[in-house]
């Protein structure tokens, strides 16, 4: 899993689906998208969908701070770029690490949640990506 | 070995591999309906593409083979000799293009007895039991041994994947980028060694990606253009004369779907003379030319690929279904394949097939639309037919682009960049500059008034939600006028940034479809920008249905809307002629008391604060006396300003041409003939009147230069008869080359000119032509004026390396003409000094 921090707080995303991690650079706005779709980048040569994490999750998009991370991911063919604050590296668990507590109540977030797992520095918030980038619903960046 | 061959060798060769499984299932399941379909479909392209490449023996054996399996699939029982028959036709198919790979020609011989059988085991009542037929099939191995061919010979083929050549494209917009930052980087040593070194990276990034984009994309014409001589061959065997015209030849076409527009053309091409073109006979009764039209045109649209094929034939529908029943009728219509809901001529329905009478079997070209349907929606597209009964019809393929390379003008709203496609753009207008044209706001909407229109108008800021900065600049100066179709409209922007070149890719599925965009692509800087589409803005103004402006007629051959607006007139002796609408200012009364004959073979009015000179059609001035007693009207041509004014008797109207025009003959100043209402109507030579007004001119203003050739060098024919245009109003007589040899020879014949205007990219593919032209020219030569769309640090480097002391914006027309009027001054005060 790859730990990223975005809104102050830790997430755990598969690393199976990340194909890089890069700075985030310029952003291109896109008209009349969700607030948590930041806009396009280029990405080794491809045109990428940028969203930002804190605001997927739920956070306020006027809290971004400026700069940070691209977490790029792909998966049948579709692209998406995640835009953190830090990234913190890869980490392996293992079925010890997970832990048995209600997902986070905050609304809309739960779709998003698929565990707790302990990490070396505390709880760690595991992700789907398919639901976060919206793999599973093409064409409705606001599903 | 030529590059068409060696694609259908590759694209059979492939084929073959996947027969051997299918052929293997076929002789253990014979009656499996999907393999039978398979084995069609292979036979149905071998056969298009052996008859488009003129491979008479393959064609023949595949269409017998077609004939075979065709029955196979209607047929309750299917006996081991036809089975063995399907296996024969393969196995010499596999043989002939062996040959074919090995010596690139068709194999000498004869398959009639072998198709003579195969039609025979075809047959539906075997009585008796068939005779297997005997294949003699050739000694392939002992015939290449004979004959030797050294394998050094053969050119050797590779498939690449395409996803492989868009992760080269990938690498290549990377090294883009890298440049950037490197340029960026070095940009306080611009002399220093490693500044030199980025500049190679620079030629060699951009090369990669012009190779790598090379390797994905065909140009249309390559698959239409070879169709000539197939036309030619059907309408000789038919007794059907046909001509094929063909237009956006130059529209490159990413490999995928040339591959499977080159088969469709073939087809359609093939159908339209054998079902919709009549005999002359026919056409001369029906008051037509006896030489029927077809016309294959590309085009790009909104994120799809547009290829109409279109004849001036019976058109299709229930008229063509005469002495058949309507039991056949519909069966045909169901064999076609044809959906009902693809037909938009009123609800006839395309009998596409039904002119070789009512047998299903004799109709092949039903089942070869059938296969193309299924390939053509297999890649997401759509095929649709629309008719015009006894006027011709149109079949139009619509495929979505997944890469495609056009010219883009890069607009800037606030502090955001967009794109919109060259070809959507008719005008651009700067409302600091050009008085002629105004902005009204009316209940909250904008119109623009411009040469007598009103436009609809759309704030793009606005439309886009873009924020708007203090410091950015406030759209409402700069006024885009785009068309879409027959729809035109303005929209407001900050500045034009430049114009490129750009990979136009679908946008991120992820995104959706949102309506005002078709596409995104990468810029030179390596920034992504998104493509506006002319549709989805006519959309989001509410221009779609509007009667206030003109719109697309009833479907038919007259509304194709890449066929140009004219303005026909008729001259002062009576003539019918006509110019393009669109180099058409305005048209005004002829003032007597304002023509002046400076001397006697020029006249001229003051339009503007400035002397234009006045033409006739023929070129020549008026003869001002014995024209004082007519009312006489001019229309005034050119683009921002004047560049002359034509006389004219009386103005019929606009119309749309329904076909391009005939050649025009001999006659001077005109480029073409059509016919309107039965009358001829000669298609006035613009560039013909542009010279002759430009002589005249020469007399008019008093700048002291008596000679002022400008020749301007630009592959592009749009910013080439923009310029020209641009230049001979400022009174330079031009000469408009597309290439250095074609400069050189204008030159040649023309002898010296005054000022020299070359594109720089030209200059960059051309560099050798280049510098042969510029040291061939003189002081011309050494003071040229370099074009580029945006003067970059890059692109100073470029023209600085070529030779060009001064590069101007291609749009910005102003510094443009103070450029050339700077050098011909200062020719002209050489001249005088010498």
């Amino acid at each position: 899993m790859l730990i990223v921090s975005a809104g102050g707080q830790a997430f755990a995303l598969p690393a199976d689906g990340i194909r890089s991690v890069t700075r985030l650079g310029q952003l291109v706005r896109v008209p009349a998208q969700p607030p948590h779709v930041l806009g396009l980048a280029n990405v080794r040569g491809q045109i990428v969908m940028v969203i930002d994490l804190a605001c997927r999750l739920g956070d306020d998009a006027g809290n971004r701070p400026e700069g940070g991370y691209l977490v790029t991911l792909s998966r049948n063919g579709q692209t998406c770029g995640v835009a953190v604050e830090a990234v913190g590296g890869v980490a392996a668990f293992g079925p010890d690490d997970s832990v048995s507590l209600p997902a986070p109540q905050r609304p809309g977030r739960a779709r998003f949640f698929t565990g707790w797992l302990r990490g070396p520095d505390g709880l760690v918030e595991a992700l789907d990506t398919d639901a976060l980038c919206g793999f599973d619903t093409p064409g409705n960046p606001g599903a | 070995m030529n590059e068409l061959l060696r694609d259908f060798l590759c694209d059979t060769g492939e084929a073959f591999e996947q027969l051997d499984e299918l052929l293997t299932r076929f002789a253990r399941d014979p009656a499996d309906q999907r393999i039978l379909a398979s084995l069609l479909r292979h036979l149905h392209t071998i056969k298009g593409s052996a008859g488009f490449l003129d491979l008479p023996r393959l064609e023949a054996l595949a269409k017998a083979g077609e004939t075979l399996l065709a029955g196979l699939t209607s047929g309750p029982h299917i006996l081991p000799e036809k089975v063995a028959c399907v296996l024969t036709v393969f196995a010499q198919l596999r043989h002939l293009v062996a040959y074919l790979d090995a010596f690139g020609i068709e194999a000498p011989g004869d398959d009639q007895p072998l198709v003579r059988q195969i039609e025979a085991a075809g047959a539906p009542a075997p009585d008796t039991a068939p005779v297997p037929p005997r294949v003699q099939t050739m000694p392939l191995a002992g015939t290449l041994a004979r004959t030797g061919v050294p394998p050094e010979r053969r050119i050797y083929t590779q498939r690449v994947l395409t996803s492989t050549l868009d992760e080269i494209l990938g690498i290549a917009a990377e090294l883009v980028i890298v440049r950037n930052q490197l340029a960026q980087a070095l940009s306080d040593e611009p002399n220093s060694a490693a500044f030199e070194q980025m500049q190679n990276l620079s030629r060699a990034a951009a090369s990669l990606r012009s190779a790598a984009l090379k390797a994905r994309m065909h140009p249309f014409g390559h698959a239409a253009d070879p169709l000539s001589r197939l036309v030619q061959e059907l309408a000789r065997t038919l007794g059907k004369p046909a001509q094929l015209l063909v237009s956006g030849s130059a529209l490159l076409l990413d490999s995928p779907l040339f591959e499977l527009i080159r088969k469709a053309l073939a087809e359609l091409v093939r159908n339209a003379l054998r079902h919709g073109i009549e005999s002359p006979g026919e056409r001369h009764a029906a008051g037509k030319s006896e030489t029927a039209l077809l016309h294959l045109a590309a085009r790009s649209e909104a994120g799809q690929l547009v290829v109409e094929v279109r004849d001036d034939g019976r058109g299709f529908g229930p008229h063509a279904l005469r002495g058949t029943s309507a039991e056949n009728r519909d069966a045909s219509i169901r064999n076609a394949g044809v959906p009902k809901n693809a037909v938009a001529d009123g609800g006839s329905e395309p009998p596409w097939s039904l002119q070789d009478g009512p047998d299903l079997r004799a109709l092949l070209p039903g089942i070869g639309l059938a296969v193309l349907r299924a390939d053509v929606e297999a890649l997401g597209g759509t095929l649709t037919f629309v008719s015009a009964p006894g006027q011709g019809a149109i079949v139009t393929l619509r495929l979505p682009e997944a890469l495609s390379v056009t010219q883009a003008l890069l607009l800037a709203v606030g502090t955001e960049i967009y794109a919109i496609p060259m070809h959507a753009v008719a005008q651009i207008i700067d409302l600091s500059l050009d008085s002629s044209a105004t902005l009204q706001c009316v209940n909250g909407l904008a119109f623009l008034h411009m040469s007598g229109d009103v436009l609809p108008l759309a704030d793009l800021a606005t439309l886009l939600d873009v924020p708007t900065p203090h410091e950015a600049r406030p759209t409402g100066q700069t006024v885009v006028v785009m068309r879409h179709g027959a729809i035109v409209f303005g929209i407001t922007v900050s500045a034009i940034a430049s114009v490129q070149e750009i990979v136009a890719r679908p946008l991120p599925g992820l995104l959706g479809a949102p309506a005002l965009f078709s596409g995104a692509a990468l810029l030179s800087d390596g920034r992504p920008a998104l493509i506006l589409g002319p549709g989805g803005i006519a959309s989001a103004l509410g221009v779609q249905d509007s009667r206030e402006f003109p719109v697309a007629g009833p479907p038919g051959p007259a509304a194709h809307p890449a066929v140009p607006s004219v303005l026909v007139f008729r001259d002062q002796a009576g003539v019918l002629a006509a110019v393009p609408l669109s180099a058409v200012m305005r048209v005004e009364p002829l003032n007597p008391g304002d023509m002046l004959a400076l001397v006697p073979e020029n006249v001229a009015v003051r339009l503007e604060g400035a002397f234009v000179p006045v033409i006739t059609r023929e070129g020549a001035a008026p003869a001002i006396r014995t024209d004082f007693a007519k009312d006489l009207l001019m229309l005034i041509v050119g683009t921002r300003r004047p560049a002359f004014a034509l006389v004219a008797a009386a103005v019929l109207g606009a119309f749309d041409l329904s076909q391009p025009p005939g050649a025009g003959g001999a006659e001077p100043g005109v480029s073409g003939v059509f016919q309107l209402g039965g009358e001829s109507v000669r298609l006035v030579d613009l560039g013909f009147l542009l010279k002759r007004a430009a002589l005249g001119r020469l007399d008019l203003e008093d700048s002291g230069a008596n000679c002022r050739r400008a020749l301007l060098i630009d592959a592009d024919a749009i910013t080439r008869d923009m310029l020209s245009l641009v230049l001979a109003a400022a009174g330079c007589q031009v000469i408009a080359a597309d290439s250095m040899a074609g400069a050189s020879g204008a030159l040649a014949a023309q002898e010296a000119c005054d000022v020299m205007i070359i594109d720089l990219a030209l200059a960059v593919e051309d560099e050798v032509g280049w510098t042969d032209l510029r040291l061939s020219c003189g002081a011309a030569g050494k003071d040229a004026l370099g074009l580029c769309a945006f003067a970059s640090r890059a692109e100073l480097e470029l023209a600085r390396r070529l030779r060009i002391p001064q590069l101007v914006g291609k749009f910005d027309r102003m510094a443009l003409v103070a450029a050339v009027r700077e050098r011909l001054s200062r020719r002209s005060c050489r001249a005088q000094a010498a």
